[in-house]
């Protein structure tokens, strides 16, 4: 009954338009929540003991750092409280707890540090309850926070200044890995000159995205795999219009879009078409850098519009899903075996096994597409998304840089203890939840090791236990191809996508990811516009020169105004 | 039964047939969506995913409803669910009933009932916002207990308003018969208006029970673990609501869940299931009505 | 007197529950203060900077806000009559059936939609209208060319207020069902004698016995005025149809995206109950003045 559950809302009207605007971590592309990565740094050399531990000085649990403080362990034993996103129902030894698991205990005895679990929950609801606890003041001594949180906190002055502890405590390792970024991810956690969190590494495997298109219609209808956005173009047309699967009926999709499509997010999403952008040189959505240096937003530049008209072109001609923007299930086409190409990440697997499942002879391949001068584009993601903080007046802040200094080793297995952990145990079981410490390209050197392994040039055994089980996999599937699917995927995205992200792209940074005073007023109403219209004009309800008024109202409305302070703040930084 | 001892004459088999019908499809209509999330949570996710369960299940298996219920959680939930209905539906019932009867007096009987009565209303418009809320639950200590989920909604007052609304319809007589035989407030709302207000009461049970039954989000911010949540707050966030910009690809175990739509049908079909359960029990009430006859003196 | 004599005890008999409101309803409305402020995580409500009525300017500068508030109220207008009229028509019609097993059926049958979700709900909508669905493949037998209804912004509305209805009708009747099983029989019995037809008796002594719940929820939807049903509409929407379907609840959502805006949240939801509560009043006045009744 609608009165009575309007009701119910109303009762917490004000509230539930707090509670959602909590419940959006989207658009900044961070989010605290369940870090997920389940990165065991497995990654790296093969040989766990190897060689990625900066210049060969692998800190020894006693702690090499000579003199003064011990960067692995508290002289006395410390109890910090906090709370966590965990992974729902991920799975732990017969009985272990969230709060008491190989993890936390391997953590207690390194750092002397024992954390009190003050709750946790999965997914949105940790993140809406995080930021609930945060806006009540109800913080817990150490947490790991998304960058708007992050600066809120940074700005109210709730966080204690790392600087000098990060000075003090700060392992070799630890700065190594911070080095590899050139600093960017301290200056991330830098806030007016104070390091105020303990910044992670993002994947930028996530950042890629790719054209995967039917290579059995393509051998089909005798296509070559696209080298160009024109070939996408002709490809599609083909499979368009000349029945690829055979059924006699004009009823495949070209390809694919959503209702988030027109844009370039930093993070490669599935059915948006960052990579004809890209091909076009155009980042819409982004703050980046312009040929002569300044910062400017992507979605007004020409490029977008150039972008946009072949997009309109293609819908136009039907080679683009008509219904793309209305779709609530954006896979439906691939998955049900009409769509010949989407756009995507690279860890496309679980929706392929779908499209497999029901498609047998279907078989999906990842391409990139460079721009008119034969360069591969990639805008990436930023450096650093997610922190972890002590909170103002903390007794022991050190605790913060001597659990990310063990937490660092024991993911990249120097500290030679490390290896008696489980790594297929989920990551949020860490004692404040999964940070990714990864290195940056830990995707490619699982990819790497899982390829030297299968080709016989290392010893499976080892292997660490993650890429072991993709190894596992992969043998198993080799042997009936296919023949499981959930094995399949398993491993999958490791081999021809994960090959894929070791091309040489042309790397874009977007410049600011977070916000300004003015955006946090007209942005909304700015951004309203811009899908607006960028949607209306692939769909052909406005001429593409609606782009051009669509230009000076973002300029007037406000636009101008945010690009200086954007200018501003970057410059700031600086 | 009013309907029955009513008039047969009037009314062809043909308007009887055609009201039939007509309720035939309102039923159809009505069934079709619930039908159809019925057969995807039975169906396998590929086939689901491709958009080819329509009517019957395809390729039909029970993995979502292991997913679910499998879990060591599962039953835990359902006995907090269980629990919360069963404290906060009580409560909500006492508080109704002792709020609803002095509101329905007159302004006569009772000068201060429209001050009361506007208070009430002003509460249900208004809202200090769930910060507050949840400052105020945590120092009263009751965080993470079975209270943090009944007592800050124990007075449902759409159902106050509801019941005092029944109450005021009675016939008039009745107080002033009560009154005449010397009747205090008490025995005439527990035995002259209680006996009456079956349907509505049944009414206002039932709104309760599915309000506790389906809330989630105070599940979610008062309980410190998911083995405190309750049933719906449980099946939430097993369907992991995912936004791909917030994901690191990595881990597979979370990219599965994504676009699970068996799941997330078996999670309706599983909070459904109890809730039609009991529905009979309260449904007799407010369907065929009550011997209002017994009382007319 | 003797009512005096009782007024303890009806005070009594509300006492508890007064007292669980202010302790979880009245004191926590000191939150409504963040309306009023430049509200900042980390800082809380005795830290962020007071600005007035900002927020609440802010609000009516949006550029479109005049086309938000107009859907807001459309939307929400048209599920009330909607919803006013189509569960008691129901209600009434299903009253008339003689056989109880197919009553009862019905009753249970319609009453479960209420249970999905909007999630799969819009799912099955976005299916239904599709260029290839059950709609389209009608509207094509029909001689006419298919239409994309949920791009469409003459269409989007109505599509929200049905699907809406098709959801909530059959537990919203549940309140008709109850009233109906509580009018007397002895009115019945009386019409009758008189010689009353059944059409009759629906017009004399069913519909005027409705009356008092009808319009009470008529007047209580009312306050809902700027209520249109966040999660429906965000789960159905697409930016080709905000100019018909975006409200003041999927806007302030989108606000949120950008940056976490409690005070300009708070001030919104606090607009919006003021509303509410404005046009309740104004409809009990309205019904005490002309019609010489009190709703409450």
């Amino acid at each position: 009954m609608r009165t009575r559950k309007a009701w119910g809302a109303l009762a917490m009207s004000a509230v539930m338009a707090a509670a959602l605007l909590s419940a959006c971590s989207g658009s900044n592309g961070s989010n605290g929540s369940n870090g997920n990565d389940a990165n065991d740094g497995s990654a790296g050399g093969s040989q766990p003991s190897a060689s990625e531990s900066g210049g060969g000085q692998s800190p020894s649990a006693s702690g090499g750092q000579a003199g003064a403080a011990d960067p692995y362990k508290l002289p006395d034993p410390v109890e910090v409280t906090t709370f966590k996103g965990v992974t729902p129902n991920a799975k732990l030894p017969e009985g272990d707890t969230v709060e008491d698991n190989q993890y936390t205990r391997y953590i207690k005895d390194k750092t002397n540090i024992s954390f009190k679990l003050l709750w946790y929950a999965s997914g949105q609801d940790y993140d809406q309850k995080m930021k609930l606890a945060v806006a009540s003041n109800d913080l817990p001594d150490m947490m790991i926070v998304d960058e708007p949180t992050f600066l809120s906190l940074a700005e109210a002055g709730q966080l204690e200044d790392l600087t000098d502890v990060y000075a003090k405590y700060a392992a070799p390792l630890t700065k190594e890995l911070y080095a590899s970024t050139d600093n960017k991810a301290l200056d991330k956690a830098a806030y007016k000159g104070k390091l105020l969190g303990i910044p992670n590494i993002s994947v930028q495997a996530d950042s890629v995205a790719m054209v995967w298109v039917r290579k059995d219609w393509l051998d089909k209808l005798g296509l070559q795999p696209p080298k160009t956005v024109d070939d996408v173009e002709k490809i599609a047309k083909a499979f368009v219009e000349n029945d690829p699967d055979g059924n006699g009926k004009a009823d495949t999709i070209g390809m694919t879009g959503s209702a988030s499509a027109l844009s370039a997010p930093a993070k490669a999403a599935f059915h948006n078409f960052k990579p004809i952008f890209e091909a076009f040189g155009a980042y819409p959505g982004n703050w980046i850098k312009d040929s002569s240096g300044n910062i400017v937003y992507g979605s007004i530049q020409p490029e977008t519009k150039a972008a946009l008209g072949k997009l309109r072109d293609w819908y136009q001609a039907g080679l683009i899903d008509k219904e793309f923007a209305l779709r609530k299930d954006t896979n439906e086409p691939v998955v049900s075996g009409k769509a010949g190409i989407f756009m995507g990440p690279w860890w496309a697997g679980g929706m392929l096994a779908d499209t497999y499942k029901n498609n047998p002879q279907a078989d999906f391949e990842p391409y990139l597409v460079p721009d008119a001068n034969g360069k591969i584009n990639n805008l990436l993601v930023p450096v650093s998304q997610r922190f972890i903080v002590a909170k103002k007046g903390m007794k022991h802040p050190e605790a913060a840089v001597v659990y990310a200094n063990t937490f660092i080793a024991a993911q990249r297995k120097t500290d030679p203890d490390a290896l008696k952990l489980d790594f297929t145990i989920d990551a949020t079981y860490w004692p404040i939840g999964n940070a990714t410490f990864d290195y940056a390209d830990a995707v490619e050197r699982k990819a790497d090791a899982l390829k030297k392994a299968l080709a016989g040039e290392t010893p499976p055994d080892s292997l660490t236990p993650e890429v072991k089980a993709l190894y596992d996999n992969a043998v198993k599937d080799k042997a009936s191809p296919r023949s499981d699917l959930t094995v399949w995927k398993s491993y999958y995205g490791y081999t021809t996508p994960a090959d894929l992200l070791k091309t040489d792209m042309n790397k874009m940074y977007g410049e600011f990811t977070t916000t300004t005073k003015t955006m946090g007023r007209k942005w909304a109403n700015l951004d309203k516009m811009e899908q607006e219209t960028f949607y209306k004009i692939v769909m052909g309800e406005q001429p593409l020169d609606a782009f051009d008024k669509y230009v000076s109202d973002w300029k007037s409305q406000g636009g101008d105004e945010i690009t200086k302070e954007v200018r501003e703040a970057v410059a700031s930084v600086k | 039964m009013s309907v029955l001892v009513r008039n047969k004459t009037f009314g062809s088999r043909l308007s009887e047939g055609v009201l039939l019908a007509v309720m035939l499809l309102i039923s159809a209509v009505s069934l079709a969506p619930v039908w159809h999330t019925v057969s995807l949570s039975f169906s396998d996710n590929a086939a689901a995913a491709g958009g080819f369960v329509k009517f019957w299940p395809r390729g039909f298996n029970l993995e979502s409803y292991r997913k679910i219920m499998v879990e060591p959680h599962f039953l835990h939930s359902f006995l907090v669910s269980v629990e919360r209905v069963l404290l906060g539906g009580a409560i909500n019932f006492a508080l109704t009933v002792l709020m609803a009867y002095p509101l329905s007096r007159s302004g006569k009987e009772f000068p201060l009932r429209s001050a009361y009565m506007w208070f009430l209303l002003f509460t249900m418009l208004f809202s200090g916002g769930v910060i507050p809320l949840y400052i105020t639950v945590k120092s009263l200590g009751m965080f993470n207990t079975l209270w943090a989920l009944v007592l800050p909604g124990a007075v449902p007052v759409f159902n106050v308003v509801l019941l005092m609304n029944f109450f005021r319809n009675l016939p008039k007589e009745l107080s002033e018969a009560g009154y005449m035989d010397g009747a205090g407030p008490w025995f005439m709302m527990l035995k002259v208006f209680l006996p009456l207000s079956l349907p509505s009461l049944a009414t206002v049970t039932l709104f309760s029970v599915v309000g506790h039954w389906n809330s989630f989000f105070d599940g979610m911010i008062f309980m410190r673990s998911v083995e405190n949540y309750p049933l719906q707050t449980y099946i939430q966030q097993l369907v992991v609501q995912l936004n791909i910009a917030d994901l690191d690809s990595t881990q597979a175990e979370l990219l599965e869940k994504i676009s699970d739509k068996t799941l997330n049908a078996a999670k309706i079909v599983v909070s459904m299931v109890p809730i039609l359960a009991i529905y009979p029990f309260l449904q007799k009430y407010f369907i065929h009505g009550i011997m209002l006859g017994s009382v007319k003196e | 007197m003797r009512f005096r004599a009782y007024y303890k005890h009806y005070h009594l008999m509300l006492l508890p529950g007064i007292a669980l409101m202010i302790v979880f309803h009245v004191v926590p409305m000191l939150g409504i203060a963040i309306a009023f402020q430049d509200f900042k995580i980390g800082r809380g409500v005795w830290g962020s900077q007071w600005i007035g009525f900002e927020n609440f300017t802010y609000m009516f500068q949006i550029h479109d806000s005049a086309v938000i508030f107009y859907n807001t109220a459309f939307i929400s207008l048209m599920k009330m009559i909607a919803h006013l009229i189509v569960p008691l028509v129901f209600a009434i019609l299903l009253n008339e059936v003689r056989i109880r097993s197919v009553k009862r059926w019905v009753q249970t049958i319609v009453y479960v939609p209420h249970f999905l979700s909007w999630v799969i709900l819009a799912s099955v909508i976005s299916d239904m209208l599709s260029l290839n669905g059950i709609v389209n493949q009608l509207v094509k037998a029909l001689g006419f060319d298919p239409v994309m209804f949920l791009a469409s912004n003459r269409w989007f509305p109505a599509i929200i207020v049905g699907s809406d209805i098709w959801k909530e009708f059959g537990f919203a009747a549940i309140i008709y069902l109850a009233a109906l099983a509580g009018i007397n029989p002895n009115l019945y019995e009386a019409a009758e004698m008189d010689g009353a037809s059944r059409i009759k008796q629906l017009i004399y002594v069913t519909l005027p016995s409705l009356m008092p719940t009808v319009v009470l929820l008529a007047t209580l939807s009312i306050g809902n005025i700027l209520n249109a049903g966040f999660d429906q509409i965000f789960n159905l929407y697409n930016p080709l149809v905000y100019s018909s379907g975006d409200i003041i609840d999927t806007y302030v959502y989108r606000v949120g995206l950008v940056q976490a805006q409690y005070g300009f949240a708070t001030a919104v939801g606090l607009m919006k109950s003021l509303v509410g509560f404005i046009m309740i009043v104004l409809s009990y006045r309205i019904a005490y003045k002309y019609a010489n009744y009190r709703i409450f």
